[in-house]
């Protein structure tokens, strides 16, 4: 299954937008925090995530026959520390309110309150990938910020030790950078 | 080993932009909606979300091209010489889901290539990174879209791209100022921190431990 590399599950949904409703669904995303405070931080497991809600596909010209969607779509993207059932859970558990004020606008939404519900919901709505690459698909979201904070951590510190006595050097050393739990 | 501390902080760039460059990507409090109306951005992280119709008859072509980057090693050394991509998938949409009344069932007359990437640099690099490094690899995947104007020369290319650029309504990243090169360089380095940790424990003399500390630094020297 093209879902995964490494620990990475790459998920997406399209989800079909209740009529009229597209405008406030877009205002709301785009007026969501971002940064530690999305919602999507909350999960600790999201690398990398967006929604986008389309209105219609994008017409190449001829010889392409023009096409128009009936619905506008949420489409929802997300890579992030497998396994899927315990990220969407995650998202019920953890942001049931934005889940609920975004999902909402959508036909079928049973809600977040209903964990089984809402992963049925997930599920129907998902598209699998067909090929899906990362530059470290075995690095957890949570090794990934514990490695750049020891990497800033270690800088520092070769840096303040410069010029330093091989005694004291051995002793900051040890000090600082204990064996690993 | 005498680099300063501005020095040895400096941020790795992507392979495009020299290093000590000026150029930020953005800030973390920006609307998605820029200047534009399809770039979307979170720290240095950007996104980009393309969705393009596949000729007739052709999905089997672009699934038989996907199914062979993934067991050739060719394509993943490709990809890694385009070191600022931190995710990237494609996925053949070939319907669109039904969540029963009151939508009407969707019925589509192509099948579709979605692609979403999540990079650091900006878009028009990761456009021109493309197009230089892995030209081939652009006209087999998406050469068998409608529209597609080949890889080179990039102005088309570059169009083409933005014409079919996804404006995205919420982007979020988990690390937003680390590159993919400061990740995996963050990666190797707590590995072997990791393992010189547990090294140092077992050297008590201080000039022993002084040498393997010199050792270990110039082993680590690339990944700070």
């Amino acid at each position: 299954m093209a879902n995964t590399s490494g620990q990475a599950f790459a998920l997406m949904t399209a989800s079909p937008v209740l009529g009229g409703r597209a405008p406030t669904l877009r205002t709301y995303l785009r007026r969501l925090p971002t940064g530690e405070k999305s919602p999507l931080a909350r999960l600790g497991t999201t690398h990398f995530a967006r929604w986008l809600v389309i209105d219609d596909l994008v017409y190449q010209g001829p010889p392409q026959v023009r096409e128009h969607l009936k619905s506008s779509y949420l489409i929802f993207v997300s890579n992030f520390d497998g396994p899927l059932g315990s990220y969407i859970d995650a998202i019920a558990r953890l942001m049931p309110v934005e889940a609920d004020a975004i999902w909402g606008h959508c036909v079928g939404y049973p809600g977040a309150a209903d964990p089984t519900a809402f992963a049925g919901f997930v599920q129907r709505n998902q598209i699998d990938t067909t090929f899906f690459v990362s530059a470290y698909p075995d690095a957890s979201v949570a090794q990934v910020r514990e490695s750049l904070r020891a990497r800033e951590r270690f800088t520092n510190f070769a840096v303040s030790v410069q010029g330093t006595d091989p005694a004291a050097l051995r002793r900051a050393f040890t000090a600082r950078f204990p064996v690993p739990a | 080993m005498t680099r300063t501390p501005t020095a040895t902080r400096q941020r790795s760039g992507s392979p495009l932009v020299p290093v000590g460059d000026a150029r930020t990507v953005a800030v973390q409090t920006v609307d998605v909606r820029t200047v534009d109306g399809v770039r979307a951005v979170d720290g240095r992280a950007t996104a980009i979300t393309v969705m393009t119709p596949i000729k007739p008859g052709m999905t089997p072509l672009v699934r038989l091209v996907m199914f062979a980057g993934e067991h050739l090693s060719v394509l993943a050394e490709a990809l890694v010489k385009l070191s600022f991509i931190h995710y990237a998938r494609w996925s053949i949409v070939t319907g669109l889901p039904y969540n029963g009344p009151p939508q009407e069932k969707e019925r589509l007359h192509y099948d579709y290539l979605f692609f979403e990437t999540n990079f650091n640099g900006t878009w028009d690099e990761y456009i021109d990174a493309f197009s230089e490094v892995v030209p081939n690899r652009m006209k087999a995947i998406w050469g068998t879209s409608f529209g597609f104007p080949g890889p080179r020369p990039v102005g088309p290319f570059k169009a083409y791209i933005h014409a079919n650029d996804l404006a995205v309504d919420h982007y979020y990243g988990a690390y937003p100022e680390a590159t993919t090169k400061t990740v995996l360089a963050a990666l190797r380095l707590r590995e072997k921190l990791d393992a010189f940790r547990v090294k140092a424990t077992d050297i008590t003399d201080p000039d022993d431990f002084k040498r393997a500390y010199d050792a270990f630094l110039v082993d680590i020297q690339h990944d700070l």
